[in-house]
């Protein structure tokens, strides 16, 4: 059992680092390459800036 | 074997019930999964039709209302949204084919103003031989758009038609067959023939089969790979199994098990190296494996008089080498469709995610089968990776050879010490 605890812990942590690993890299590129944002809202429509 | 043994495998009632339940339940989903192969709506027919627009009431080009996509008046409204979009990101590079028309024959470097940013939409939705010319059939077909994101002027391109039969067709249809269809085998047999039992039973004795590492090791792969599976399925078939519950739910999921998917993979992919540097050597194919798979393992015998095999036998080392090389494309794959372009242009990226769902439905297949040998299916196998030790007459009916290594060299070490 404390094989199976430790697995699914060493899966959380990286879980975990990975999420701010890849909102850091996602914030990055698009700070990098200024990209806008364009959200449509149902109408089709841009709403964004 | 005695009788009393070729009856135990089939003692197991309370699985055997549930195996009839979930074959039950099973064969329906099957069903319904073979009926939508044949019903007629595949989802692969493109439907692509020439745009038109509709300015000041006046019709320009083909009538044909169902397609009028190209509205004036909204592209002017997208156009003076981006007047810097040539500063916008990296598109695909690659290289247009000869003839063909290139983003750059069309690209403007200047912000545009209101009337030029009109007089190009509405020149853009007069159908021409320029425009008709834009639609014949080679590598791709670009033209501009309106939007501020340069792939997006990528109008179609041939090779994806090809694509999107392989994804929405082969891939899914044909991954969601696999799926149920070997879930449903694996519970007919459980039904019919019960769980594979310890022949002689529980010894009492038992040897130690995986150290504490390659547990944890085994888990953190097991529980990231339910990870990917689970939000892959969510990705592959979400629009279909979870759309009835809602779109805010398909979205919710949606989102969810797209971050969830990538945000599982370091974790399987460091699991698939240290399998790999722990295991390998144990795995490589010997001639036992062939007489064990011509024997089909012993499977569909209780008599416990299964072939020789040594720690691994040929069953297992097929589950190793999927994980190696299954796994392994899953990996180079998943980082490509994590990194779009930016070390394979489009026709690659539409291959890596082509590899990337076959595989994918194929190693979820081959698990489903793991783990029902490694819980339900086999007596006594759950152990050796829960707590590391099995029983010795399970290692002797299904690892003869090991367990006589492991023990003599267990002998020749006594006797070292008393030395």
């Amino acid at each position: 059992m404390y094989a199976f605890l430790s697995g699914i812990t060493a899966t959380a942590a990286l879980l975990i680092l990975t999420y701010f690993g890849l909102e850091g890299f996602t914030l990055q590129q698009t700070e990098r390459y200024d990209l806008p944002s364009i959200i449509l809202d149902q109408n089709g429509e841009g709403a964004g800036s | 074997m005695s009788e009393s043994v070729e009856v135990r495998g089939r003692d197991f009632i309370k699985y055997r019930i549930a195996g009839a339940i979930a074959s039950f339940l099973l064969l329906i989903a099957l069903a319904w999964q073979v009926f939508e192969l044949f019903d007629g709506d595949a989802r692969t027919i493109p439907e692509v039709r020439w745009g038109v627009a509709v300015s000041d009431g006046e019709r320009a080009g083909p009538a044909d209302e169902g397609s009028s996509i190209l509205a004036v008046e909204r592209l002017t409204a997208r156009t003076k949204l981006q007047d810097e979009r040539y500063r916008t990101g990296p598109a695909p590079d690659q290289p247009a084919p000869g003839g063909a028309l290139s983003r750059d024959d069309f690209m403007i470097n200047t912000p545009m103003g209101e009337d030029e940013g009109r007089s190009l939409s509405e020149s853009w939705g007069q159908y021409s031989s320029q425009t008709g010319a834009l639609i014949r059939r080679s590598e791709r077909v670009s033209g501009i758009s309106s939007l501020p994101y340069a792939n997006a002027e990528l109008f179609e391109r041939p090779f994806a038609r090809d694509w999107r039969l392989g994804i929405a067709d082969i891939a899914t249809h044909l991954g969601a067959l696999s799926i149920i269809g070997f879930s449903l085998l694996l519970a007919l047999i459980l039904a019919i023939r019960g769980r594979v039992p310890i022949a002689k039973g529980r010894s009492g004795h038992t040897v130690k089969r995986f150290n504490f590492f390659e547990r944890a090791t085994h888990w953190m792969t097991a529980t990231s790979f339910l990870g990917l599976a689970v939000t892959g399925l969510v990705i592959a078939f979400g629009d279909t199994l979870i759309r009835p519950f809602g779109e805010n739910v398909l979205g919710a999921a949606g989102w969810i098990s797209t971050w969830g998917h990538a945000m599982f993979f370091p974790s399987f992919a460091l699991g698939v190296v240290l399998m790999a540097l722990m295991w390998t050597w144990r795995n490589l194919p010997s001639r036992l494996d062939i007489n064990w798979l011509v024997k089909g393992g012993g499977f569909f015998s209780d008599g416990g008089d299964n072939p020789p095999a040594r720690k691994f036998n040929a069953g297992q080392k097929l589950i190793f080498w999927s994980v190696m090389l299954g796994g392994g494309l899953m990996v180079l794959t998943g980082v490509t469709l994590m990194f779009p372009f930016y070390w394979l242009d489009l026709q690659g990226m539409s291959w890596a995610m082509l590899i990337h769902a076959i595989v994918g439905a194929l190693l979820i297949t081959i698990f489903i089968g793991h783990i029902y040998i490694g819980t339900v299916g086999m007596e006594g196998a759950f152990w050796a990776m829960w707590g590391g030790d099995v029983d010795r007459n399970w290692a002797e009916e299904h690892h003869e050879l090991w367990l006589t290594e492991l023990e003599a060299s267990s002998a020749s070490h006594k006797a070292d010490r008393r030395a």
